[in-house]
């Protein structure tokens, strides 16, 4: 059985207009231990899943629909109350705007102990101490030192690992990684990385990766799971997924990949993510689709079939790339 | 923090030399003067020469203002043209009376403004919220004075749970204390309770869709303590800020409900003191007054820094 398994989770949020959703039957799993990419232009409702699963999105009010089944049970209908001891204990969260999602008014130090003292039985002495070994964990210099001070007087990178160090201070079994290096620089970013997959290395903590980047999702999944407003629109392991993409939209995103010295040229793909509430019929994707053939994909709803949302799945020819790992080997 | 305490109190001394000349020169221009106020009804005009050559109000504004000034840094506030009383002694006598009732009234307003901000802020847009919101903005609306009047009419003239005025010392005993300053301070409490619960309805439900509290609560924080702890944490800078100016509010507001209630502290002598041009009095009423503002200025200005780290500066 999967460590984490989503099935038909499906949100809506409270519009002017009545109930908007915003996701649609999302199915994914995850195995313990493995990573899995969940990929998808802004407003393909990645995160959105990624609160969901972890009932958050419930807390603001939204309707949620569909099972997550994690550990042995389904958090989609566990309460706010039962679900606030799983969260940060068994699974976790880091967020993209590390800067922003810690609290300005408390010390790092304080709000990484506070997580440990809110899920083990452990005095504030040894809570602290714990900060500063996670601190430390990540890779933050002077962490005893460093516990003490305000996020205010952390660099971006280093609010990142502060946050990083505060997700998993109480060994999860699974983190959700939503964007966590999209607003760093280059360089730190690949540091962010490494530190992602040292951490997974040594714990075997199972890692969900949020980013609308195949690139970086290269680096670290074993599987991906693309998914374009609100659907998810296939599904499949990594090097089988950039070289042989079934999807339009999947080929798409491999094709706006930007690589150095390769000389190909990088083709972006028309268009935005339509709205949510103002989905076109049929096919979700067709009107930005090179493929797109009216009467066929513009007509009914389109189910995924064997991990793959076309109609006119293997008729067309689709253009993969080998994978940023496999190409550097 | 030298930084945090010492710019104010340099700009102390400017407002300080302001504030008072500017008493003065009011003094100078209402009409008639302490002359007039102090001899009594129908004077002959020998009279209240007599009483100016005094005072010595012949001699220019300027020279009399540093004469006072001179004194003044001496520690020497002068005496009540009134009563011969030391300045010094009387606001001594009535600050107590001041004080007691404006840390009661603030007291009020923070324990009920922060209780019902907290209240309305938990469900955004729901009765509570309305009910909450409604009463703040009547209460914002509605004067001191009139209040006053309405709690006398109620409290102790319809039903006599409490006295029409009159005002007992702490040392009498803590139950008189609070019995004879019930009634002012909460008609004095209403508008800043007011002011604070709108404030930091606000503060917090503007503080409810940030990120931190998201992350805060991904980690499994239950929701009395996102909102108590962080989300309070967070909100108090704004309302604290607000606070401050409220207290500066509250000493103006003493002088008519101190009137009204006849408690003998600094707003009944400054509205005394006004009507018979006790200029040595009001001069120092003045200069107190200020002093206390300036104060209240430099404490709040200091707790921002404790509730709010950046403005710590860089250590």
């Amino acid at each position: 059985m999967s460590l984490l398994s989503v099935r038909d989770l499906s949100v809506s949020f409270r519009g002017p207009g009545g109930w908007v959703p915003v996701t649609d039957r999302v199915s994914f799993d995850v195995e313990a231990g493995t990573t899995v990419g969940l990929v998808g232009e802004s407003g393909s409702g990645k995160t959105v899943t990624a609160l969901s699963a972890m009932g958050l999105t419930r807390a603001q009010g939204a309707r949620v629909t569909g099972q997550v089944l994690f550990d042995g049970e389904d958090l989609a209908t566990l309460s706010q109350r039962e679900l606030s001891t799983r969260r940060g204990a068994t699974i976790s969260m880091i967020f993209q705007q590390a800067i922003r999602t810690l609290d300005p008014a408390f010390t790092v130090g304080e709000q990484i102990a506070e997580s440990v003292r809110r899920h083990e039985r452990v005095s504030r002495k040894e809570a602290w101490r714990r900060a500063v070994e996670m601190l430390d964990r990540v890779h933050i210099p002077r962490a005893a030192e460093r516990a003490a001070e305000y996020p205010h007087t952390f660099s971006g990178g280093m609010c990142q690992r502060a946050m990083i160090a505060m997700a998993l201070a109480c060994s999860p079994k699974l983190v959700f990684a939503d964007e966590p290096t999209t607003a760093l620089d280059v360089t730190v970013q690949a540091r962010i990385l490494d530190l992602l997959r040292e951490i997974q290395r040594d714990t075997g903590i199972a890692v969900v990766f949020i980013s609308h980047d195949l690139g970086v999702i290269a680096e670290l999944a074993q599987h991906v799971v693309v998914m374009y407003a609100g659907q998810v629109v296939e599904r499949a392991g990594v090097e089988e997924l950039f070289l042989r993409p079934r999807h339009p939209y999947t080929a798409g995103l491999l094709n706006a990949i930007p690589a150095v010295g390769r000389g190909r040229r990088l083709i972006s793909i028309p268009g935005n993510v339509p709205a949510p509430g103002a989905m076109p019929p049929g096919c979700r994707f067709h009107p930005r689709c090179p493929h797109g053939v009216t009467g066929r994909c513009d007509t009914g709803p389109v189910d995924l079939v064997e991990d793959v949302r076309c109609v006119r799945s293997g008729e067309v020819p689709l253009l993969g790339i080998p994978t940023p790992a496999g190409a550097r080997s | 923090m030298l930084k945090l305490v010492g710019r104010p109190l340099l700009a102390l001394v400017p407002t300080l030399l302001v504030v008072t000349f500017t008493v003065f020169l009011l003094v100078e221009i209402a009409p008639g003067d302490a002359g007039y106020a102090l001899a009594g009804e129908n004077p002959s005009p020998e009279v209240v020469e007599a009483i100016r050559q005094e005072l010595r109000l012949d001699e220019p504004l300027l020279q009399r203002y540093f004469e006072w000034l001179g004194n003044a840094v001496q520690g020497d506030l002068g005496q009540s043209y009134l009563s011969n009383q030391p300045v010094s002694e009387l606001l001594l006598q009535r600050l107590p009376v001041t004080l007691s009732l404006g840390v009661l009234s603030l007291l009020l307003a923070v324990l009920a403004g922060f209780a019902l901000g907290i209240l309305a802020a938990f469900r955004p847009g729901r009765l509570v919220d309305r009910i909450v919101t409604a009463v703040s903005s009547v209460m914002l609306a509605i004067p001191s004075f009139w209040l006053a009047l309405v709690l006398v009419l109620i409290f102790a003239v319809s039903y006599a749970v409490f006295p029409t005025l009159g005002y007992a010392e702490l040392s009498e005993g803590a139950g008189q204390w609070l019995y004879h300053l019930a009634l002012p301070a909460l008609a004095l409490a209403m508008n800043p309770a007011a002011t604070i619960a709108l404030q930091l309805k606000s503060a917090l439900i503007a503080e409810e869709g940030s990120d931190y509290l998201m992350a805060a609560r991904a980690k499994g924080l239950t929701a009395a303590s996102l909102m108590f702890k962080h989300a309070l944490k967070n909100a108090a800078v704004p309302v604290v800020a607000v606070l401050g100016f409220r207290i500066a509010a509250l000493l103006g507001g003493t002088v008519i409900i101190e009137t009204i209630f006849v408690l003998p502290g600094l707003g009944l002598l400054a509205q005394q003191t006004a009507m018979n041009q006790d200029v040595p009095v009001m001069l120092g009423i003045v200069t107190v007054t200020t002093l206390f503002v300036m104060a209240v200025n430099i404490v709040v200005d200091a707790s921002y820094g404790l509730i709010n780290p950046k403005l710590r500066g860089a250590r």
